[in-house]
């Protein structure tokens, strides 16, 4: 049935789109993505994309495409995000510092995860990279906004354009990564782990761009957005967390534990920082240095490749537990149980207070299904969704094999 | 009119929390009057309604409450699902919060 306030669903239906935005004829496909626009003002939702997405910004040949936009200090909408476009893939710099930057930033995020990780862009199918700049009026954020990064000019005071910051672009596009891997929610434990991600692979673009090696790195988040009036060195410090500033007039005290004894227990609400998920981060971020630091090296090699395998395996409520236990399966897979990558993974979780849970034997079947029902069911099922995910990665391959 | 205004996430939460409650009959004629055209073009009572969109990584949170005569209206918005009419209302509230 067709209902009113639903016109475009109706007429054109989404797998029907997704046919005409790949069609050959520009002017097909062009019509096609003005109804998407179209429909997605006039009912005001952002999953209109979903199924189109893909469709929307596959590119299967695995290039990166960037868009950059210019809010032009306004605060625009969601319907009209991203705004005026102002500079896109292959084109020359413009004198808008801004927005050269963020295409640069977009492009250094893009190269390590294409050759670190392996990953084609965002969703590991091309998705085009879309940032807007100068959004707002002395802005002071940066934020992603489920498909789309948007950077404020921030107010030169506490902060400067948050496009400076290389780790501050990759840390937003981080969120993208993680939005469609493990799905972390964006409460409690989960969020911080989602946050400490971010600040990871935020940092890890920037070390890897400037080619860094543990030592060289500064383990900072945000240090080249800081405004005049900061007393500081960074907004956080994976290195040291809790260190990054003390008594500064506006931001006061760096509130990060990198500790559980430390663990902050904060409402699950805005005021509270959905359950302290910046704050907690510290813990996590805490445990990723130790690693990193104890394997010495580039941080990207093993540490950030054991870190993003754990990443395509954790599920949206993960805790720090689920987190330690799937770094320490990773390590122990990759590189072999007891290998001084494992026993790092493992150190470096102690170290934070968090232990890993040492591996169950190994059952048939019905044994393990008999030893969930009887009381450990939570390690378990954990164990059974790794299992899963294992089988599902193994009859992918046998497919395309065919 | 009675104003309450709070600011809250943002990539450098927890500390960028604003707090701003103000009373437009303290305030000099012309903010009175600018903001109160800002609290009118919103709307409030139109915007109530609605379930809560879940939280997008690092965006500001913000909940404005307005008293006028007994009647109270409040909102709760983010930087990714605000509405057009409500985004001067909030620049200028967090603006003034940051005074």
């Amino acid at each position: 049935m067709c209902k009113k306030h639903r016109p475009i669903n109706c007429i054109v239906p989404p797998h029907v789109l997704e046919q005409m935005l790949k069609s050959k004829d520009q002017r097909v496909a062009d019509a096609a993505l003005r109804t998407i626009i179209i429909s997605e003002r006039i009912r005001g939702e952002r999953e209109i994309l979903g199924p189109v997405r893909s469709a929307v910004f596959a590119n299967g040949v695995g290039q990166k495409r960037r868009s950059i936009h210019d809010a032009e200090h306004q605060r625009l909408p969601p319907s009209l995000l991203p705004g005026k476009l102002v500079r896109t893939e292959g084109q020359a710099p413009v004198t808008d510092g801004s927005v050269n930057r963020a295409y640069d930033g977009l492009g250094a995020t893009y190269d390590f995860y294409k050759s670190v990780l392996g990953r084609n862009s965002i969703d590991d199918h091309g998705m085009r990279l879309v940032a807007t700049v100068h959004f707002g009026n002395r802005f002071n954020n940066a934020f992603w906004n489920g498909s789309q990064m948007v950077f404020g000019d921030g107010d030169n005071v506490v902060f400067k354009d948050f496009t400076r910051s290389l780790d501050v672009i990759a840390h937003e596009l981080a969120h993208g990564v993680t939005e469609s891997t493990a799905g972390l929610e964006y409460h409690n434990q989960s969020g911080a782990l989602n946050e400490s991600f971010s600040d990871v692979f935020g940092s890890l673009v920037k070390q890897f761009s400037n080619n860094q090696d543990v030592n060289q790195a500064d383990w900072l988040i945000g240090k080249d957005i800081m405004g005049p009036e900061f007393t500081g060195t960074a907004l956080r410090s994976i290195k040291n967390p809790g260190s990054a500033y003390t008594n500064d007039p506006n931001l006061g005290t760096d509130p990060q534990p990198k500790h559980m004894n430390d663990f902050v227990t904060l409402p699950d609400n805005e005021d509270g920082d959905f359950g302290g998920v910046h704050i907690n981060s510290g813990i996590p971020n805490h445990a990723f240095f130790l690693v990193a630091k104890s394997l010495g090296g580039k941080a990207w090699e093993q540490a950030g490749k054991i870190w993003y395998d754990a990443l395509k395996q954790l599920f949206p409520l993960a805790t720090f537990q689920d987190c330690a236990d799937v770094t320490a399966q990773v390590a122990s897979a990759k590189f072999g149980a007891g290998s001084i990558q494992h026993e790092a993974v493992l150190n470096a979780w102690d170290r934070v207070g968090v232990r890993v849970t040492p591996p169950q034997p190994v059952l048939a079947p019905v044994e393990r299904v008999a030893a969930a029902s009887n009381g450990s069911h939570a390690i378990g099922l954990r164990e059974r969704l790794v299992e899963l995910s294992d089988e599902l990665r193994v009859t992918a391959d046998q497919l395309s094999l065919q | 009119m009675k104003i309450e205004f709070t600011r809250s996430g943002g990539f450098a939460a927890p500390a960028m929390k604003q707090n701003l409650k103000l009373d437009t009959d303290d305030l000099p004629d012309a903010e009175a009057n600018e903001v109160l055209t800002l609290v009118n073009q919103a709307d409030l009572p139109a915007l109530s309604a609605g379930p809560e969109a879940a939280p997008q990584p690092d965006e500001f949170h913000y909940r404005i409450s307005v008293e006028d005569e007994g009647r109270s209206d409040s909102v709760r918005t983010s930087d990714s699902s605000m509405p057009e009419t409500l985004g001067p209302l909030v620049d200028w509230l967090s603006n003034k919060a940051a005074q």
